[in-house]
């Protein structure tokens, strides 16, 4: 009872925090809101790319995941975390990190042109796909990692037992953890890459990688026509909607894995060629996700000497921002556990956020000025931006102890507090508190709404990367790009630490 | 001993402007010696703000608009006159509106990495640079600087401007969302020259010692970008908002431009400026829209872009 109260808050309000802001904006709509051919061409190239990028991920990620999974070799703990930086880097820097690799004058051109073979060039559909690929494989690697590793032991031995060939293997331990799985890391992939703006149009080459996206913000900051802005952020909406039903509704099945032992993981006999398999599968999608950010904090830490104090301000207040949605996603995301509630906890990566935070800002000015709320504004927004995640990453390990243990507990005559203290919470803390250190991570990198409200009063650290950028001065950017990214890694190590402590009951 | 309550001056600027690298501290302190009042700066978007905002501003002042936007803003009817003489302006063009008063300007331009290449000479030496060296510009739909660029070469080529953006279009790695990003990809290496202002290389000479980065100057005259400041007329500090717009043209505040926000001070002759600044290559002409005409012809010169680039 309790926990279907808390679900109906926590819903509730997402919905107000997304259509809120949509509906109110929709007021200024005049009488002729056209979709201009423009607008369609944007519209395609928006499907085009996300659908690719997020179908790209998802592909590349389960291979690694499967290798990373089995496999068990020193810096394994500290690979699987750093291959999370991408992430959580500030779009412009990781943009900067791919292109001294990937770009016009990076390490591959280097290499190419020494052994004299053409160029390559990252610009076009190539370049979008590489960095939206490159943000959103550590994401789906770590969302498959964290259900196969609770894939219960026993399964592993009996298959072995039967001695069955790579077919049955696939079909009986792999396919029910990706039929679960992909759907919702595609469906959050998809709306992530819907919004996606800077990114496309700089590794898209030009106008042709335009994004809806751009539209929204065209129609917003140039034309004042915040009617087109929301109708065109409506049409996003409806699409990150239809895909999210489509794949989690749909293609989304449940696993029907019963519950194991939890014995210890097992370590199975494997072959010459699989090794083989699995660790090209890790050196070259490690090297894919790692040179990147080891080109970027390389050139960071030379400018070091760069940085002033003035940087501690907005790194506490980045610190702070970054812990208080982490905590409030995770809380809040425990009210989504179910297919619907993932559904409806995507929607709010698919709005823009210059769209929710001007909406946010009508809906409030009329108690308060909210230009003195910035980081409430804020923290709300990022909270809410940080849910698909925290509910991607718990779900699975929710249902799962929900379907092991609630027969158990109602037998018992459990109450709701002895059921969340002695049995969901203990089993849920891995996924709990990866999904803190994520949201923590993320929120700390993002730049969003505060673009429109930030200010003098109140500077996060991307906000001073971007002015700094804006400042001609690139290089004490990328020195703190880096102090982000440690404190961000930081972060997410505590959170990780904490979750894999034993619990006192074990 | 009681403190007497003084009077607070609110200005709206951009994020680059009141950024502790940007004009805005040093502005602040410079004002506030003199006008025993406490002026804050409130950072963020200014004309989507102030639509939002409506008749509940807070805003006394707004600084930071461009030139190319000021039709959409002067129709909305929320600011009122800066009574400023514009004959103390020194512009390249002659300045005669009553609302908007520049505090800085500067030319539109590329600047080059002269190591990579000699910058070229006009709109058609750069169709002609070696392959391999590629430009960055900015998108005009979400860029002002991206905007003026479209309008510096429909302004060149009229009619043609869509033929010249088609045989540009090889020369142009990337477009970017903004100015800085593309400013990071040109100091970055990944191009060798990128679309800025005439006065970006003064940046790298004073700060950087660095004198590699020249701006290309065009034989074909530039487009100049002026940055403005308007007085919201719901200001309940009128006097104080009068202060302000009398403290921008005077030399405490021009003489802070330059090396601040990297660009030429709106009301003082090119002997009043740094000498890194007026020592830089400076364009013959000036090619201009007016207000009006920029806004009939926008959308169009957009669309003339997009199709030529997209293809």
């Amino acid at each position: 009872m309790a926990q279907r109260t808390f679900s109906i808050i926590a819903n509730t309000l997402l919905l107000f925090v997304v259509f809120g802001p949509l509906v109110v904006l929709l007021f200024y709509a005049d009488q002729n809101l056209t979709f201009t051919t423009a607008d369609w061409a944007a519209l395609k190239f928006t499907l085009k790319q996300a659908a690719l990028s997020s179908l790209l991920s998802v592909l590349l990620a389960w291979p690694l995941a499967v290798a990373l999974s089995r496999r068990h070799f020193i810096g394994r703990r500290l690979l699987i975390l750093t291959l999370s930086v991408p992430f959580i880097l500030p779009v412009i820097v990781a943009v900067l990190g791919l292109l001294s690799i990937f770009g016009n004058s990076g390490l591959l051109n280097s290499l190419l042109s020494f052994f004299g073979f053409p160029v390559f060039s990252i610009y076009g559909l190539t370049g979008v796909l590489l960095a939206h690929i490159f943000f959103n494989i550590p994401l789906a690697t770590r969302a498959f990692l964290l259900a196969i590793e609770r894939r219960p032991a026993e399964l592993e031995r009996v298959a072995d037992g039967l001695n069955l060939n790579f077919l049955m293997r696939f079909w009986i331990l792999d396919w029910p953890i990706l039929r679960l799985v992909a759907p919702q890391i595609f469906s959050l992939i998809f709306a992530l890459c819907l919004t996606s703006f800077a990114v496309v149009l700089t590794l898209g080459g030009g106008p042709k990688a335009t994004t809806l996206e751009l539209a929204i913000y065209q129609a917003f900051r140039f034309e004042l026509d915040f009617g087109r802005a929301a109708f065109l952020a409506l049409i996003q909406l409806s699409v990150a909607t239809l895909a999210c039903c489509l794949s989690i509704l749909v293609f989304g099945l449940p696993t029907n894995f019963n519950k194991g032992l939890d014995r210890p993981v097992y370590q199975r006999y494997l072959s010459i060629r699989s090794s083989v398999w699995d660790f090209s599968v890790i050196i070259l999608l490690g090297l894919f996700l790692i040179l990147p950010v080891i080109s970027v904090i390389s050139e960071g830490v030379q400018h070091f000497y760069l940085l002033e104090n003035t940087i501690w301000t907005p790194i506490l207040n980045s610190i702070n921002l970054a812990l208080c949605s982490a905590v409030i996603s995770t809380i809040l995301a425990l009210g989504f556990m179910s297919k619907w509630g993932e559904v409806v906890g995507t929607l709010s990566v698919a709005v823009s956020p210059l769209i929710i935070g001007a909406g946010l800002f009508l809906m409030v000015r009329n108690y308060t000025n909210p230009f003195e709320i910035t980081f409430w504004v804020t923290l709300t927004v990022n909270s809410i931006m940080g849910l698909p995640f925290s509910i991607r990453i718990m779900r699975p390990a929710s249902d799962e102890i929900v379907s092991n243990f609630k027969n158990l507990a109602n037998a018992l005559s459990m109450g709701p507090f002895a059921w969340f203290y002695w049995v969901y919470i203990p089993r849920l803390k891995e996924a709990l508190t990866y999904s803190m250190g994520l949201v923590a991570a993320l929120s700390m990198g993002d730049l969003g709404v505060i673009v429109l409200f930030g200010g003098a009063d109140f500077e996060t650290l991307p906000l001073v990367i971007y002015q700094l950028m804006g400042a001609y001065r690139t290089e004490q950017a990328m020195a703190s790009a880096v102090i982000l990214v440690s404190i961000s890694i930081g972060i997410f190590l505590i959170f990780d630490k904490i979750g894999k402590m034993r619990n006192a009951r074990a | 001993m009681a403190l007497a309550q003084i009077p607070t001056l609110t200005v709206y600027a951009p994020d680059y402007f009141t950024s502790e690298w940007g004009p805005g501290p040093s502005i602040e302190s410079k004002f506030e010696e003199t006008c025993n009042c406490d002026l804050v700066f409130s950072a963020g978007e200014l004309l989507p703000r102030l639509v939002l905002e409506g008749q509940n501003t807070r805003a006394d002042i707004v600084i930071g608009l461009n030139t190319d936007i000021t039709k959409k803003a002067r129709e909305l009817g929320i600011f009122s006159p800066h009574k400023q003489d514009n004959n103390r302006l020194k512009l390249p063009i002659d300045w005669d509106d009553e609302i908007f008063l520049p505090f800085d300007w500067s030319y539109a331009s590329f600047v080059f990495d002269t190591t990579k290449t000699k910058p070229p000479s006009s709109f058609e030496e750069l169709l002609n640079l070696p392959k391999n060296i590629k430009i960055v510009i900015q998108d005009p739909r979400s860029s002002i600087s991206g905007l003026a660029l479209i309008l510096w070469v429909k302004k060149i080529y009229g009619d043609n401007a869509g033929e010249y953006w088609q045989k540009l279009a090889p020369k142009i790695l990337t477009v970017t969302k903004g100015w800085s990003e593309a400013y990071g990809l040109f100091t970055d290496g990944e191009a060798a020259g990128v679309l800025s202002f005439t006065t970006s290389p003064a940046y790298h000479i004073a700060v950087e010692e660095d004198i590699t980065k020249k701006a290309a100057i065009f034989k074909e005259g530039h487009y100049p970008f002026f940055e403005l400041a308007a007085k919201v007329r719901s200001s309940k500090n009128e006097e104080l908002a009068s202060m302000f717009m009398d403290f921008i043209l005077s030399d405490g505040f021009q003489n802070l431009i330059p090396m601040t926000n990297w660009s030429y001070p709106s009301a003082q002759t090119k002997d009043e400026w740094p000498s890194v600044f007026s020592n830089l290559p400076r364009p013959k002409s000036a090619v201009y829209f007016s207000e009006n005409e920029a806004s009939e012809i926008t959308k169009q010169a957009i669309e003339e872009w997009r199709n030529a680039l997209s293809q």
